[in-house]
């Protein structure tokens, strides 16, 4: 049962992470800060798609605290770094985020995934 | 400048995993409260940064560089706890500032 709430955790912080990032993309800039507060505050998509991706995030961390409540962190840890490549290929793969696909970013996220394995594995004792 | 945001989110996030570490440390209900109080102020700021980053970067470049959290963790757990790092665990740290700098070539 750990491992349920540890791999929700772990969906739903991509899925968050996805959501903020179309959200942010439909919202004005930053640096206009009157539109930005307008689009607030007509609840505009944009801004409801940022509610619901934070929310995901708080959730999702709501679920790691339960999966830890089941599971060593040292065992729940490795999952996490799931969540780097899933965000990468969904980002790529989703037809609303269109991000482009490159050889150099690919070699990129592998390396990163292979180093946080072995940050994040559990130790064998000899 | 994007890059730059990027390392202050992330370092700002360390520091309020940090905190929750140190919340631990003590007993004692004030200690614990202010410092997780202070924790989520961080976070709070860490999250304001990473939504300004989203607007710049795109987020299959942006979240993989965010594994930087876990080589600020592994120096702070080195220099402020006295922790010992594996080889292993150092090897995994070399590769993952090998994977985002190759990351930031290829964006």
């Amino acid at each position: 049962m750990g491992y349920f709430w540890a791999l929700m955790s772990v969906l739903l912080v991509s899925c968050a992470q996805l959501i903020m990032k179309w959200a942010m993309m439909t919202l004005p800039l930053v640096n206009r800060p009157h539109e930005l507060l307008t689009a607030f505050l007509a609840l505009s998509p944009g801004a409801v798609a940022l509610l619901v991706g934070l929310f995901a995030y708080v959730c999702s961390m709501g679920c790691w605290f339960l999966a830890l409540r089941r599971v060593a962190l040292s065992k729940a840890y490795p999952l996490l770094s799931l969540s780097y490549v899933l965000v990468w290929a969904a980002a790529i793969w989703l037809p609303w985020l269109h991000e482009g696909f490159s050889m150099g970013k690919l070699v990129g996220v592998g390396v990163i995934f292979l180093g946080l394995l072995l940050v994040c594995l559990p130790q064998r004792k000899r | 400048m994007s890059y730059l945001l990027i390392m202050l989110a992330s370092l700002l996030s360390c520091g309020g995993q940090l905190c929750q570490k140190q919340a631990t440390w003590k007993r004692g209900r004030r200690h614990l409260l202010g410092w997780l109080a202070f924790s989520v102020v961080l976070l709070g700021c860490a999250m304001l940064l990473w939504l300004l980053v989203l607007q710049r970067v795109p987020v299959s470049v942006a979240y993989p560089m965010l594994s930087l959290n876990f080589i600020f963790i592994t120096l702070a757990a080195r220099f402020i706890w006295h922790e010992p790092i594996s080889l292993r665990h150092g090897l995994g740290v070399v590769l993952i500032i090998a994977g985002i700098s190759i990351l930031g070539g290829a964006a």
